[in-house]
């Protein structure tokens, strides 16, 4: 039962997450490799809040969200300038220079979470509180898996009125040509501000919950990897539309569990896993390079 | 007015000039654009040399000029896409009155709100189309207008979120509007269409349209007739005149030698470009002497090949296409293998059929021709038709679904695009496929043609081939025809060249089937004759 919980909790987050990246890389075109930094910007953020300020969860997520929107300027204000590979070079800078950051601001004199040692470097920030919404603290599996699935469905209604709108009919088009969009008039930089910030925001909000509910978080949550992963989920999944990065997730996050089953002998399975997806990336590009359940029009 | 009647034997029957008589002469409209000593230079080579123009509201300008000449890049400067290097624009479009100039202070080209711009432009009423049309092809038709519409509140995050009456009701009332533009172009029953489907002449008419909904009173028109048949030829100019007299828009259009009377039928004024200057003339006065100017080419090099020993034979295909194959009936031995032999070829893109129709018992039946050394077929077929298509299933680079493609009796089916171009049968490249990174010497090593024989801008060899202007690179290209032997497939040959780069090309042409022993197929949009 527990078991069933934890994978909702997690397919969840990272659904969050993916449809965060989604809302970037399926309708504007803009190849961010740094997700996973904004997602450890938002857990970081939850964290010290909650430990050191004895905040409640929604204000602590919303300033998550708000720290993540506002760092989400290191990557739009170059995306004016950048585009396609370079833009991909300026957005793998930011998050190694995230990542540096937080695997470095520490300092073991002084407590963690303070101003001199934010992060903690390498050893993370143990002990983190679990969400406590109006004075009342969520601490059983059940109660945080519906926690993350609620945020989930607000998470999908917004993601799904944006994605309906003009604003993102807009995005697309600045994805097809940015200079007949700016010929019509339209203001390119605004646009691109506006769906980083609201991208990392999200991204920075499911790096709350997973704090929240792993109450540990790591430098490693921040690396290159975990922002590929993310990239995978959207390109097994398929980008630009509402399902792809929720199927994607499933996918993703379902295969090491089937792994798992299999019950191949420990040294075996990490490699396992990676030869897996590795195939599975390749095979998708190659037979359905729109996702399973992608934009059919995109390509 | 009579002089130019045999160019335009369709659309002079239909309609009327609309320069009448009193403003055939300059339009006393408000001045709405006037940019003084605009100069621009790329790498050394100077563009516009102190090029001056004043634009007047309802004005309709023909911008015209050899190839090379800066068309592209004066209407580039004008509509923000471009910064000068020196010089003044005034902007007036839509009553406020501003002011640029050039060359900027360093404080403005680091204000990151840079205060020329394209979409500033755009927002002073000044829209422009491209000469690649530049369409959203991921789009669909209606889509591509709705999102013009300029301050939408749906652009904004947050009100899409709050989703308020007055948000959901710009939405309804912009879609229906669009519907009915749609509707009024006759592009309704494409309009859930992906803009990527549509044809050339429906996706030039959309991005008018598009320009026009974004709230253009002034529209740059970057080539809006080239590659087009005489039926999207036709829409195209209906539509231009609506525009300009239903809602006195003002327009520049800039366009090559063939479309050129057709324009001037609806222009007041004409700019041409040379050594970087513009000089703007009433567009009676050159209507005057057009005929000596304007040579029809493509006529005259019919005309050429039309000689008593040569045989023209004609066949219909289907979809209203035209199949001519000129032929020198003396040269011909008796049962000589054709160079080029087609027998009922079908190509499909994913489901469509491009090459091929079906027969009213559901088979399907292919295209089939046969070209001898020397011969030229020339297919004149309507956009959409699959021209280019057909040429580049021919040497190889999309496949065929069905039929078989001889050269010099040798069948090549399974033999891979280089190694048909090996045994001699090329497709010269239209100009937006060189490759614009290399420089015209690494070009012309590249596909084996010696370098000493360019002239006028093209024999600075170290120049890149994106630098070139459209007609250049089109020059470049057709100077291929060079190589002895070969059969050649050539995708609209003329298109975008002055009058007399297409004299040369049609010289070009010639020489190589007489001289050189080469076989040629030219594909051409269809024209009325």
């Amino acid at each position: 039962m527990n078991y069933g919980l934890h994978l909702l909790i997690y397919f969840d987050i990272y659904a969050i997450l993916a449809l965060s990246l989604n809302l970037i890389v399926g309708n504007s075109g803009l190849f961010t490799m740094a997700q996973a930094a904004y997602f450890a910007v938002g857990g970081y953020t939850y964290a010290i809040l909650t430990m050191n300020f004895g905040f409640g969860f929604i204000p602590a997520a919303a300033s998550a969200m708000f720290v993540g929107g506002i760092l989400s300027l290191a990557v739009s204000l170059p995306a004016w300038r950048f585009r396609g590979d370079f833009f991909v070079l300026i957005t793998l800078a930011v998050q190694s220079l995230l990542f540096n950051v937080i695997n470095n601001w520490s300092n073991t004199d002084f407590p963690p979470g303070t101003i001199r040692n934010l992060t903690n470097g390498p050893l993370g920030l143990a002990g983190i509180a679990g969400p406590t919404i109006w004075g009342t603290k969520l601490d059983t599996m059940r109660s945080l898996s519906v926690l993350s699935s609620v945020l989930l469905v607000i998470c999908c209604l917004v993601f799904w009125l944006l994605q309906v709108s003009p604003w993102v009919r807009l995005l697309k088009s600045m994805r097809d040509d940015e200079l007949a969009a700016r010929g019509l008039g339209k203001n390119v930089r605004l646009l691109k501000i506006q769906v980083l910030t609201i991208g990392c925001a999200f991204a920075a909000l499911s790096g709350a919950v997973y704090s929240s509910y792993v109450t540990f978080i790591d430098p490693s949550i921040a690396t290159l990897d975990q922002s590929i992963l993310l990239l995978s989920m959207l390109i097994v999944g398929g980008t630009g539309n509402f399902r792809g990065p929720l199927v994607g997730a499933a996918v993703l996050l379902a295969l090491p569990e089937i792994l798992r089953l299999v019950q191949l002998p420990d040294w075996m399975a990490g490699n396992v896993r990676l030869l897996v997806y590795g195939l599975l990336l390749i095979a998708m590009v190659h037979f359905r390079p729109q996702g399973l359940a992608g934009e059919y029009k995109l390509r | 007015m009579e002089t130019s009647a045999n160019y335009l034997p369709r659309y002079q029957m239909e309609k009327k000039p609309i320069s009448t008589g009193e403003s055939s002469s300059r339009v006393d409209g408000r001045e709405i654009l006037r940019a003084r000593a605009i100069r621009k230079s790329f790498g050394g080579q100077v563009v516009l040399d102190g090029a001056s123009v004043d634009l007047h509201e309802g004005e309709v300008v023909l911008l015209r000029g050899d190839n090379g000449s800066g068309k592209t890049t004066l209407l580039n400067i004008l509509t923000g896409n471009l910064k000068p290097d020196s010089g003044t624009v005034w902007l007036d479009a839509d009553g406020t009155e501003e002011k640029f100039d050039f060359p900027f202070r360093w404080w403005q080209t680091i204000n990151p709100f840079s205060h020329f711009s394209p979409e500033r432009v755009a927002n002073e009423s000044i829209g422009r189309t491209w000469q690649d049309i530049r369409t959203f092809k991921s789009r669909s038709v209606l889509d591509n207008i709705a999102v013009a519409t300029p301050n939408q509140p749906g652009e904004n995050p947050l009100q899409v979120l709050i989703r308020n009456g007055g948000t959901r009701r710009f939405e309804k009332t912009n879609e229906s509007e669009c519907r009915e533009l749609l509707w009024k172009l006759g592009l309704k029953e494409i309009e859930d269409a992906s803009a990527e489907r549509v044809s050339l002449g429906q996706a030039k008419r959309l991005a008018i349209a598009r320009a026009v909904r974004a709230g253009a009173r002034v529209l740059f028109l970057d080539e809006p007739l080239s590659g087009l048949d005489t039926d999207g030829i036709d829409e195209i100019i209906n539509l231009l005149t609506a525009l300009v007299e239903k809602d006195r828009l003002t327009l520049v259009i800039v366009e090559h030698v063939f479309n050129i009377p057709r324009i001037l039928r609806v222009a007041h004024t004409v700019w041409t470009l040379s050594d970087g200057i513009v000089q703007s003339v009433e567009a009676q006065r050159i209507l005057e002497d057009l005929p000596s100017e304007f040579d029809d080419v493509v006529k005259k090099l019919l005309g050429q090949f039309a000689k008593p020993e040569c045989r023209v034979e004609e066949c219909l295909l289907h979809g209203g296409a035209r199949f001519l194959r000129i032929t020198d009936v003396k040269a011909k031995p008796d049962g000589e293998v054709p160079v080029l032999d087609v027998r009922s070829l079908v190509i499909r893109r994913s489901y469509r059929l491009v090459i091929g129709y079906q027969v009213l018992d559901g088979a399907i039946q292919g295209l089939s021709f046969k070209l001898y050394r020397g011969d030229v077929g020339i297919l004149c077929a309507p956009n959409g038709w699959g021209k280019s298509t057909l040429l580049e299933a021919l040497v190889g680079i999309l496949p065929s679904s069905d039929g078989q493609v001889f050269l010099r009796g040798v069948d090549l089916h399974q033999v891979p695009p280089w190694e048909r171009v090996r045994r001699g049968l090329r497709m010269l490249t239209a100009r937006n496929k060189l490759f614009p990174t290399l420089s015209i010497q690494e070009y012309l090593s590249l596909s084996n043609q010696p370098s000493e024989r360019k002239q006028g801008r093209l024999s600075n060899l170290k120049q890149s081939i994106g630098e070139l202007s459209g007609g250049e690179r089109q020059q470049l290209s057709l100077d291929k025809l060079s190589i002895p032997n070969a059969v050649t497939l050539l995708d609209e040959p003329f298109l975008g060249l002055d009058a007399r780069a297409a004299r040369h090309a049609s010289e070009q042409l010639w020489e190589a089937t007489n001289r050189l022993n080469g076989t040629l197929l030219i594909a051409l949009p269809s024209s009325p004759d």
